[in-house]
């Protein structure tokens, strides 16, 4: 039997084997802690990210927000030239830098941002978790944002709405609403919905945007 | 209206074309689960409640295999009992394979 257990209490853990929790995805190597946001549906999870692949046409370099453990990236750094994953959690972005690692993936670039602050990067301010990223090498063609339930804060909106293609994946269909009528310049060019949590008001959002 | 019917009609100002939905077995799904544990038992929270657990089943049939071997290793684990129980009556299990 395959199974990890870790055992969390205020100030103590108990991993039965590693501090890593590891799963595999499409051959990919995924990381994860008790403390980092991951998609638990397993019948979906494949789906899902072959739904993202299909959406993506003429790739050069991908920019992310919400990148998590790099459930998504990981497997995207096939599809585009370059990747430039920002997350603002500190677990997560262990398990991402662990997964780009042991998966020997070279075109990953990663930096511990919330999406404000990747926001101030790309307005000029620097940032010392950026030392070794200049945005002006990336030729961006597609950004991803998979962001809490809160959904996209204006200044998020008023980034990624200068990109030509925004996959959104989201995990609430009402902020999601909210956030597509902002982004004026966008149609919805297509959606599908991810049943991930049955018999539960929740369900899981994949779309594509692109400008007019 | 189930949640798709509602939310088709939320967006449907906003996108016009046909929704494809993709549907999750409504049991053994979950790859990864969390619990407390607290008087020897798995609980869940409901409205701040303690709801004692008997059986999961949105966890995959892995999860399910090992639940009750690991709440009997629980129990009777020395660094668990060490360790944990005297910080906190209540304690987070987290399970994933």
């Amino acid at each position: 039997m395959n199974i990890s257990v870790l055992i969390r209490s205020r100030k103590f853990v108990y991993p039965s084997e590693i501090f890593y929790l590891e799963e595999k995805i499409n051959n990919i190597r995924l990381f994860q802690t008790d403390l980092s946001f991951y998609q638990p549906n397993k019948f979906l999870l494949e789906m899902m990210i072959e739904k993202i692949h299909s959406l993506i046409d003429k790739p050069n370099d991908l920019l992310e927000l919400y990148c998590g453990i790099g459930t998504f990236t990981l497997s995207l750094s096939k599809k585009f030239e370059n990747i430039f994953a920002t997350e603002n959690n500190r677990q997560s972005m262990k398990c991402l830098e662990k997964a780009i690692k042991e998966n020997h993936i070279k075109n990953i670039s990663k930096a511990r941002l919330s999406a404000e602050e990747l926001n101030d990067a790309f307005n000029g301010k620097n940032f010392n978790r950026m030392k070794d990223i200049d945005l002006n090498n990336f030729n961006f063609s597609h950004v991803l944002v998979d962001p809490p339930r809160s959904g996209l804060s204006d200044d998020v909106i008023n980034l990624i709405s200068e990109f030509s293609n925004i996959i959104y994946v989201s995990c609430n269909p009402k902020t999601y609403i909210e956030d597509i009528k902002k982004l004026k310049k966008h149609n919805i060019n297509k959606i599908e919905i991810f049943d991930q949590f049955p018999n539960t008001n929740h369900m899981e959002l994949v779309s594509l945007l692109t400008s007019n | 209206m189930n949640k798709f019917e509602i939310f088709k009609k939320e967006i449907s100002n906003e996108y016009t074309h046909e929704i494809p939905i993709h549907l999750s077995p409504s049991t053994l799904f979950r790859s990864r689960c969390e619990f407390g544990f607290s008087n020897g038992r798995y609980v869940m929270y409901k409205d701040k409640e303690k709801v004692y657990m008997k059986s999961f089943s949105v966890a995959a049939s892995a999860i399910k295999k090992v639940m009750p071997i690991l709440l009997n290793e629980i129990k009777n684990s020395d660094i668990v009992k060490k360790n944990f129980f005297r910080l906190t009556s209540d304690q987070i299990i987290e399970i994933n394979y």
